[in-house]
């Protein structure tokens, strides 16, 4: 399978549809300018570690000299009240946010495809169990079970990310069952089936990858969401713990601060600000390439 | 001078991921006013993008018009501003597209949405506006108009609901018609009566109509003159006789060969008998109405009905009844893709339903299926090889560089170029992708294919190239089929017997030269006098049926076509009548079939 992939061959239409892809992501500026964003970011949490002016400031070091300076050309984004540089440490929470939002939308994702996809393709007792489920999940806010998730597991990032990721499955699992609901009654579902082809691989080869799309949508868009509720879990304690610069924990910190440092709150949140409207903006774009319903002139 | 619709140099381009590319290229069309002008073409040819320039509705981008005019009634219309076409689009030009349903608002009722359109076209009150609209429901010939005006476009039927849009685009006060293949997704005998309909009102309204068609036959019943389109352009046009019979161009010539031989009876079937493949006994497939999770059904759809069929190695047996007769039911509960109700299914000695899941599977690869729409039917994820190599990876093993192989001698067996096997389908057109649903359902060596309305969702001269490809690879690899269509033509050229089904049963069954040469069943006639022929002049000949198929929830009693025979008579309604033998296999259901003899049959 793997060696037949890289074959030339095989591999120059799927070249050719990423090329379609690029030609309908060109059309659309936003799509353009969030795709460039995300990108930054992406690098950015790569190299941010080597790059950042102060990187022993995103970790454990102090400098209480110059606590709380005001933005200037040694500390671009001013100082904390450790005297920390904020743009070292909003830098590097780049890379914290991201990587953990990752992991979390990654590991809802794969509770959720399956879940879905055997849902609605089987469907009968073990659809209505499944949907049961979900529904328990659902009926809570998600941000609300993230909180008493992450309060039941103890404060640190690992857990709310756990905690993230078990709230947010279900929406994936509803996304996915409609989907393959209605793409078992299409005739190539009904073709494999009178080829004899297993309903396993039916499910994983030809009912997975044609629902893929609205949930690569949603995930981008959740993205976004994922992020922002992090930063709400640190905020509140339940994420990550100091001293890591954590978007979220920063500004929860700066509170304190917020009347005679206006620097310490704003730039995080710039940057929360930032990442969840591109996110949001890709998700759209995406939308646009992958569902041609939705699809602009 | 001018005439009352006229075309001059229209290029329309469109921009596409590949570049620019000319799509419509019209050097000259017009119409007289009152006459039918008839476009026929394949798909792609440009035709709704041309029904689209005229109303001013093309998308632009990725659409643009390059050059040219379009005048109409003295006026030219390309140069006019969107507030201007609004008025003239819907009130003096109106268009009937190919889907119905897309053109009626689900959420209201029929009545409501033409009293809004009456009202505001033509400044009158409601009541006045209503009256409007039962007396345009009247002219389209809706029986029990004022039932109508209540109903929700959902609880009509298809050809009702062209009807009402036909109403609708009258009650504006249209004097042009743009019908967009106005009867594609029809039954062949509903589709007789909008075509009658559109015809009688034309000569009676003086409506001027552009008619597109992809069939030449539907065409030359109606239209006063047609033009050829090809590529976007307009290849050859002129009077329908003319063209018809002293055409020009090849591909004109193509054309009416792939009508006429459509048309043509294949005579010489023999009537060979090898051992039975396979046997349907009683077979019942219902389907549960309402069923909540607990509760008990509120009732049953009927969908097939007690058929039996026998089908010997070798034999083409064809099914043909309109949409809704259960035939696609028929099949998929052969193929034990749905549980039956009741009844047994015999292939090749073997109980269907009494299988195993390991030996169902190991049984399906002898029989094999072909779908209706190859848009459908395959992956569109899945590069071709993967497509065709599916039942091969299901049943054999298979290193990949031998699966590679077999599938690009696959292709080549259906005529396409073994380079195929590294694509997507959609870089394929429609007839190309039926090919490879076809060698898809070939791959295992299956003995009996069944070939679901195979032709009816691609273009006409793709359709005599399929139908010709399966008769070869029939005789080729020794194959059986079943083979499903709504077209009678279709079925005739392939099959050697012919079951006709209506509401889940089978009313009609025999050799083919037999059913076609002697129908005795009136839903047979009638099925076969609806398609119009190429030579037919004016639509008259045309039999179309009244009513629509009844629903198969509560079918009606006795004889269920009652409600819309024209022989119907008391005891009809009463009682069911039985399968009569008329010798050689021939056998249908009806009260009537002896005094319904052969010299009945209608030309």
């Amino acid at each position: 399978m793997y060696r037949n992939f890289l074959s030339s061959k095989a591999l120059q239409p799927r070249i050719k549809e990423l090329k379609f892809s690029f030609y309908l992501l060109k059309r659309n500026q936003l799509t353009k300018i969030s795709l460039f964003i995300v990108l930054g970011l992406i690098i950015l949490a790569i190299i941010s570690p080597y790059v950042i002016p102060y990187p022993e400031h995103a970790q454990m070091g102090t400098n209480p000299q110059d606590k709380l300076l005001p933005p200037s050309s040694q500390y671009f984004f001013g100082t904390d009240e450790l005297g920390r540089d904020i743009f070292s440490r909003v830098l590097y929470g780049t890379r914290i946010s991201l990587n953990t939002a990752l992991l979390a939308v990654g590991l809802a994702l794969l509770i959720g495809i399956p879940l879905g996809a055997i849902a609605g393709s089987i469907g009968g007792y073990i659809d209505e169990i499944i949907m049961r489920i979900t529904d328990i999940f659902l009926s809570f806010p998600p941000l609300l079970l993230a909180i008493a998730i992450s309060s039941i597991l103890g404060p640190s990032l690992q857990n709310a990310m756990l905690a993230i990721a078990i709230s947010w499955w279900p929406w994936y699992t509803r996304l996915i069952r409609g989907q393959a609901i209605s793409l078992k009654e299409r005739q190539f579902v009904k073709a494999a089936e009178a080829i004899g082809t297993s309903p396993i691989k039916i499910i994983f080869s030809h009912i997975v990858p044609n629902c893929i799309s609205p949930v690569i949508v949603q995930a981008s868009m959740d993205m976004g969401g994922v992020i922002l509720t992090i930063a709400s879990l640190s905020f509140l304690g339940l994420g990550a713990q100091p001293p890591t610069p954590e978007w979220g924990l920063m500004i929860n910190t700066s509170r304190n601060y917020f009347l005679n440092a206006w620097w310490y709150s704003i730039f995080p949140g710039i940057a929360i600000f930032i990442t969840v409207l591109a996110f949001n903006l890709l998700g759209d774009g995406l939308r646009e390439i992958l569902d041609p319903k939705t699809r602009k002139n | 001078m001018q005439s009352y619709f006229e075309i001059k140099n229209l290029k329309i381009n469109y921009n596409t991921f590949e570049g620019k590319k000319n799509i419509l290229d019209i050097e000259h069309l017009k119409i007289e006013k009152g006459k039918t002008y008839g476009l026929v073409g394949e798909s792609g040819a440009g035709k709704t993008v041309l029904a689209l320039t005229i109303l001013g509705l093309l998308a632009t981008p990725p659409g643009e018009i390059e050059s040219g005019q379009i005048y109409f009634d003295g006026e030219e219309l390309l140069s006019k501003k969107e507030e201007e076409m609004r008025h003239i689009r819907g009130k003096k030009i109106a268009m009937i597209f190919q889907d119905p349903m897309s053109s009626l608002n689900p959420v209201f009722t029929v009545g409501y949405q033409m009293r809004q359109i009456i009202m505001k076209n033509q400044n009158v009150k409601e009541k006045e506006a209503d009256k409007i609209a039962l007396k345009m429901i009247e002219t389209v010939k809706l029986p029990d108009a004022e039932n109508i005006m209540t109903k929700y476009p959902h609880q009509l039927s298809g050809g009702q609901r062209q009807r009402i849009i036909i109403a609708m685009a009258l009650s504006c006060g249209a004097e042009m018609l743009i019908a967009d293949e106005p009867t594609r997704n029809l039954d062949v005998t509903i589709q007789a009566g909008i075509l009658k309909l559109l015809k009688e009102l034309q000569e009676k309204l003086k409506v001027t109509v552009l008619f597109i068609a992809n069939n030449l036959g539907l065409v030359s019943a109606i239209c006063d003159e047609i033009g050829i389109l090809y590529k976007g352009k307009i290849i050859e046009s002129g009077k329908v006789k003319e063209i018809l019979n002293h055409p020009k161009q090849p591909y004109t010539c193509t054309l009416i060969d792939a009508a006429v031989q459509n048309e043509s009876i294949q005579q010489n079937k023999k009537e060979t008998r090898g051992k039975v493949i396979l046997e349907v006994q009683d077979l019942k497939k219902h389907f549960p109405v309402n069923k909540g999770f607990f509760s008990k059904p509120a009732a049953w759809v009927k969908a097939v009905d007690g058929v039996d069929l026998k089908l010997y190695e070798g034999e083409v047996l064809g099914i043909v009844g309109e949409s809704g007769c259960g035939k696609s039911t028929l099949v998929s509960t052969i193929l034990n893709l749905q549980q039956p109700t009741s009844g047994k299914v015999i292939f090749d000695g073997k109980d269907m339903y009494a299988l195993d899941k390991r030996d169902l599977r190991r049984t399906r690869k002898n029989i094999q299926i072909v779908f209706q729409d190859p848009f459908w039917s395959l992956n569109p994820r899945m590069l071709v090889k993967d497509i065709i190599g599916e039942p091969i990876k299901v049943h054999e093993k298979n290193g990949t560089e031998e699966l590679i192989e077999r599938t690009e001698s696959l292709l080549e067996m259906v005529g396409l170029p073994k380079e195929g096997v590294f694509k997507y389908p959609h870089e394929f057109s429609g007839g190309q992708r039926q090919r490879i649903a076809i060698a898809r359902a070939l791959a295992v060596n299956p003995k009996l294919v069944v070939l679901d309305e195979p032709t009816s969702s691609i273009d006409i001269l793709s359709q005599t190239q399929i139908l010709e490809l399966l008769e070869e690879l029939k005789e080729k690899l020794k194959l059986t089929y079943i083979l499903i269509s709504h077209d009678l033509s279709v079925v005739n050229s392939m099959s050697d017997k012919i079951a006709v089904m209506y509401l889940g049963k089978v009313v009609e069954y025999g050799y083919s030269k037999d059913v076609f040469h002697q129908p005795r069943h009136p839903y047979t006639k009638a099925l076969f006098n609806a398609i119009p022929d190429l030579h037919m002049e004016g639509v008259e000949g045309l039999v179309s049926l009244e009513g629509n198929v009844p629903s198969a929830i509560n079918p009606p009693s006795g004889c269920r076509f009652h409600t819309r025979c024209p022989l119907a008579q008391e005891i009809c309604s009463v009682k069911e009548p039985e399968m009569v033998n008329l010798g050689n296999q021939h056998s249908v259901s009806c009260h009537f079939s002896e005094m319904n003899g052969p010299e009945a049959k209608s030309s």
